[in-house]
């Protein structure tokens, strides 16, 4: 509800058409697309997953908890009282549901350049591929910027350090895919999406098994780290 | 007639459909302290802003030292000094570090402006506090200093007293009287505490709901404001039905069981007294009383009183 | 206006933002420096001469500079309303249009030097770790090229640090516009056609990192003077001082 009345948000959501738009152009420019699935890779699948949401998520993360500070709400919602952890968990879950529905907003914006274009394979499963791949991001993603939130929290009052660290995060996690997807969150994203799309060549292998543990690991530590720090600071 | 300092012609202030501001005329004269008085939402604050620019007007006129506020903002500003609520500073700076910003940016040259400005607030010169780790009522003397020092011939304050202990209350009003009667600065103060107002204002002016009710002078409200003599009875009821019928009372008003006020005030107190007695109505007390400022608003704005 | 820039220094005394930002600049010559041991052909990417330099220019005015000045111009003008100082500054009075150009000075000047820090660790990289030989004329034209990227990347994110007069609280909102602004001239640079024409990767053409012909370059320059008209409009309306 915090979120509601906020134009800045619709602006967000807006942004969503970007990569469909920019893969249109791309398309129409002569880039290697050849197919509607190819078409949703670029438009849904690409820089959205591995830039534009991690980083619109760790901004929106950041300004959701220091308008929290800055109004003084917080005081307030710790005297109800609201357990930190609760308090952490509605915000994860906030984050989600935008996630969510900004990747809904890329997916049908993707499906409409494909229709613009005229892609002859717009069908059941590749509109079910888009979407499936499309919400696994939306879910994914907000738990991969899990420790920006550790940064935010620490850095209390300032928004200028979470922000730069958002940068830095999601720059990080796009460089290192062409390294190794295992360790950072935001490419372990990348290789549990990509790994069953038979068109998308990696480097190396992509151990799943390894990228479930180390993801758990990383996002429940930090929602820890984060309820500690709440828990420690003073108000 | 003393030159009138600000002087504002049917001002208005709308948003859409809300009128804020309504056709308010202000008349405020060199030398003195004018108190705004009002509700909390009763468009104090915004005719301040109006005046320093930070809200547009719907309609109206503002004159300033005698010119049209409206393009002589450069010449005209200066001259004025103001905090509008919570004055803003910048966090990662001492209380020094920002009011050597803002003489910087006021063109003063004098080195000792800013000492002697936070002199006069009880702040240290030398303090290596942050802004950021200031208590309110700290924060409240630095808008203050960052008001005056530039010595202007005009201070706007809404609620200078926001945050001040009581001492620091008491300071801040003979501060603020001294500066206006040992430098002459004209001042005009807001608030919707009445004592506040009372014990510092020359001239009065009630707003409610953006319309100004009254402007006086405080001597012609205290004039205004009705006297009575104020009996404390057995019965109320009784003692009507006798002051009635057999002195011919009429201007009366009955606060409850026990308390009631005449309103006509030439009528010998003693023979009231003794008329009440002789018919068995026992007097618990009685005195001559005046309508308090509070009253006198109540009774204007048609409210419960001020909050 | 000398006050106002000379003020606008002193508000970032004890500020984070510099040393965040200058953070930022060490992560991209880390990460290029990561990615300069990809082997390619039997050799690191990094042995090469003025590979590390170019890489690092390319990266970072991609994915991080852009961001990273939006984030400093943006900042500079919404602290003011964050901080409720917009209105004392009204009271001086400072005119608002002289205040926000004054902070785009400073922020341009801030810009420039996180920049130039780039070009120093990455000379320092080559020639100091990786004993590149590299001339001085080669240097002197790398400098050059950090140079005049670091103005026209501040040109093309002028519009959306401009934005924030309008927004006000929304630093944060020109920092994301930033963020796509930039990396979606990964994809115009690949165009013949719009490589000059989007500011993002205008900003190549005018700094000599790509090899233009002379009306491309001409192409880029008014690309770039036409963000700073943009900003220019932006400002021209913006109601600075106006607490409604």
């Amino acid at each position: 509800m915090k979120l509601k009345r906020k134009k800045f948000i619709i602006l967000i959501l807006i942004s969503a058409f970007t990569m469909p738009l920019i893969s249109v152009l791309y398309y129409l420019g002569g880039g290697p697309i050849r197919n509607f699935s190819g078409f949703s890779i670029w438009g849904a699948l690409s820089y959205t997953e591995w830039i534009i949401l991690p980083f619109i998520l760790g901004i929106v993360s950041t300004m959701i908890l220091f308008d929290d500070r800055q109004n003084d709400t917080l005081k307030q919602i710790w005297i109800a009282p609201v357990s930190k952890s609760k308090y952490l968990f509605s915000k994860l879950l906030i984050l989600i549901l935008f996630s969510v529905l900004y990747m809904f907003l890329t997916a049908v914006s993707t499906i409409g350049g494909g229709v613009l274009i005229g892609f002859k394979d717009i069908n059941n499963i590749t509109l079910g591929f888009l979407f499936k791949k499309s919400m696994q991001i939306g879910i994914l993603t907000p738990l991969a910027i899990l420790p920006i939130t550790v940064l935010e929290i620490a850095s209390k009052n300032n928004y200028i350090f979470p922000i730069c660290a958002t940068i830095v995060y999601v720059f990080l996690g796009f460089i290192l895919i062409g390294f190794t997807m295992e360790y950072h969150p935001l490419s372990i994203v990348t290789a549990m999406i990509i790994h069953d799309i038979p068109t998308v060549e990696t480097k190396e292998a992509i151990n799943l098994r390894n990228c479930y543990i180390n993801f758990t690991g990383f996002s429940v530590i930090s929602f820890v780290l984060s309820v500690i720090l709440l828990k420690k600071q003073d108000y | 007639m003393k030159n009138l300092i600000i002087e504002t012609k049917k001002l208005n202030k709308k948003y859409g459909k809300q009128i804020v501001v309504n056709n308010v005329d202000l008349h405020i004269e060199q030398g003195e302290i004018y108190g705004l008085l009002g509700r909390n939402g009763a468009g104090k604050t915004t005719i301040m802003k109006m005046i320093l620019g930070l809200v547009s007007i719907t309609s109206g006129e503002i004159n300033v030292f005698g010119q049209k506020l409206k393009g002589n903002e450069q010449q005209i500003y200066p001259r004025i000094g103001a905090i509008i609520e919570t004055p803003g500073f910048y966090p990662n700076l001492t209380g020094t570090e920002n009011l050597r910003i803002f003489a910087k940016l006021r063109g003063m040259t004098r080195k000792d402006c800013i000492k002697h400005a936070l002199d006069l607030v009880g702040l240290s010169y030398n303090d290596k506090k942050l802004f950021l780790e200031y208590s309110l009522g700290m924060k409240q003397r630095l808008g203050i200093a960052n008001a005056v020092m530039h010595e202007p011939e005009l201070l706007i304050l809404d609620e200078p007293t926001n945050g001040l202990d009581p001492i620091g209350i008491v300071e801040m009003r003979e501060f603020i009287r001294d500066l206006c009667k040992k430098n002459g600065i004209t001042i005009l103060i807001s608030s919707h505490i009445l004592t506040e107002i009372e014990q510092l204002a020359d001239t009065i002016g009630i707003i409610d709901h953006g319309i100004l009710l009254e402007e006086s002078s405080y001597k012609d409200l205290q004039k205004k404001n009705r006297k009575y003599i104020l009996l404390k009875v057995s019965s109320t009821s009784n003692a009507i039905r006798v002051l009635e019928q057999k002195m011919g009372i009429h201007d009366y008003e009955v606060e409850n069981d026990t308390m009631l006020r005449i309103y006509e005030i030439d009528r010998n107190m003693g023979e009231i007294n003794k008329l009440l007695i002789t018919n068995n109505i026992e007097v618990l007390s009685s005195q001559f009383c005046s309508d308090t400022l509070e009253d006198y608003f109540k009774n204007i704005t048609g409210g419960e009183g001020i909050v | 206006m000398k006050s106002l820039i000379q003020t606008e220094f002193l508000k970032f005394k004890r500020s984070r933002i510099l040393y965040i930002s200058i953070f930022g600049v060490l992560i991209i010559s880390a990460t290029v420096l990561l990615q300069g041991q990809h082997i390619f052909y039997g050799e690191k990417y990094a042995d090469k001469s003025g590979w590390l330099i170019t890489a690092a220019l390319s990266l970072g005015s991609f994915y991080i500079l852009p961001p990273l000045f939006a984030l400093i111009g943006s900042y500079s003008i919404s602290r003011e309303y964050q901080d409720g100082t917009m209105k004392e500054l009204a009271i001086i009075p400072v005119r608002g249009k002289e205040l926000i150009v004054s902070k785009l000075i400073v922020s341009f000047t801030f810009c420039i030097f996180l920049t130039l820090l780039l070009f120093v660790l990455e000379l320092f990289t080559e020639v100091i770790l990786y004993t590149n030989k590299l001339t001085i004329l080669e240097m002197i034209r790398y400098l050059k090229q950090y140079f005049l990227q670091g103005i026209a990347l501040f040109f093309a994110i002028t519009p959306l640090i401009a934005i924030v007069t309008i927004f006000r609280k929304g630093y944060w909102l020109s920092v994301i516009f930033a963020m796509i602004y930039s990396f979606a001239g990964v994809f115009t640079s690949q165009s013949q056609m719009f490589k000059s024409i989007y500011p993002i990767s205008a900003s190549f053409c005018f700094s000599g990192f790509y090899d233009v012909s002379g009306m491309q370059f001409m192409i880029a320059c008014i690309s770039l003077i036409i963000s700073l008209l943009i900003a220019g409009i932006i400002l021209r309306s913006a109601r600075v001082y106006r607490m409604e």
